[in-house]
């Protein structure tokens, strides 16, 4: 006689129960979005599933919490200006090496500010949790600067690289590399 | 062939303007190509310019100095000896070009 009201009771908080669930992973994925701009797209296409693509992009979160990030002192960001120039100058002489020094000079910039310098594509991922929107631009560069080994990149294509890393070396430097060019 | 043949020719700070103008373009290239070869292109004429004008006006000097007016042979042959300079200055320029 009253089996069927504990079941309907039962049957009510399972429903608020997956509600609840589905709510909350709502507003995680809705939260990761906003966050990780293209790069959740990204790590959703990587992962099997959306919840592995979550995990993922918690973890990055929650490793880059433990780290010690800094702004570069003035001079120091002022040198690396600098230095970008040059390689802006080099790639006219040699593009595909150009393209790998602006790489490298990323990875070393990301280092000084914080993130350590261990895998690139894990150092990348420390660098989305803070820079999601110039993400696209800074992978999509690398994968450039990678073909080029081969010889596989035009010049067009290379030089568009060059000014992807640049959006990236921006970021970090904290200065824009065209500022003080006209002095 | 020396470091650079144009240093006898350009004053110092018109070479230092336009180093700087040409590390402008070189740095400037990946941001808009098109526009900085145009650059490029006008700083070789702005170059191409100044040569001319310095090396007419060279000229001039040493045409007035016995043009007109009594000369004596010595004093020819110490404007024969300038003009010897000015000669082997551009021939540093153009010679070593020529047999790359």
């Amino acid at each position: 006689m009253d089996s069927p009201v504990i079941w309907i009771a039962i049957a009510v908080v399972l429903l608020i129960v997956v509600i609840l669930i589905a709510v909350f992973a709502g507003r995680t994925r809705r939260s990761l979005r906003r966050r990780f701009g293209n790069e959740y797209d990204r790590a959703v296409a990587q992962h099997d599933s959306r919840d592995a693509a979550h995990a993922d992009l918690q973890a990055r979160i929650e490793r880059r919490s433990g780290y010690d990030l800094r702004d570069l002192d003035d001079s120091a960001a002022v040198a690396y200006v600098e230095r970008w120039r040059g390689i802006q100058r080099r790639f006219v002489e040699d593009p595909a090496t150009g393209l790998l020094e602006a790489d490298t000079l990323v990875v070393e910039v990301a280092e000084q500010r914080g993130y350590p310098d261990q895998s690139w594509d894990r150092q990348a991922a420390d660098i989305s949790v803070d820079h999601a929107d110039a993400m696209d631009d800074y992978r999509r560069a690398r994968a450039v600067a990678y073909d080029t080994r081969d010889g596989a990149a035009g010049t067009e294509e290379m030089r568009a690289a060059l000014l992807r890393y640049r959006a990236m070396f921006e970021r970090l430097v904290g200065r824009r590399v065209d500022e003080e060019e006209r002095s | 062939m020396t470091a650079d043949p144009f240093d006898h020719l350009l004053a110092p700070a018109d070479r230092d303007e336009l180093d700087h103008r040409w590390t402008a373009i070189e740095t400037g290239f990946v941001e808009d190509p098109k526009r900085h070869i145009e650059l490029a292109d006008d700083l070789l004429g702005d170059v191409i310019d100044r040569l001319e004008a310095q090396l007419k006006h060279d000229r001039e000097r040493l045409s007035a100095a016995w043009r007109g007016g009594d000369v004596t042979t010595e004093q020819l042959r110490e404007l024969l000896l300038r003009y010897r300079d000015s000669y082997q200055r551009l021939r540093g320029v153009v010679i070593p070009r020529a047999q790359r």
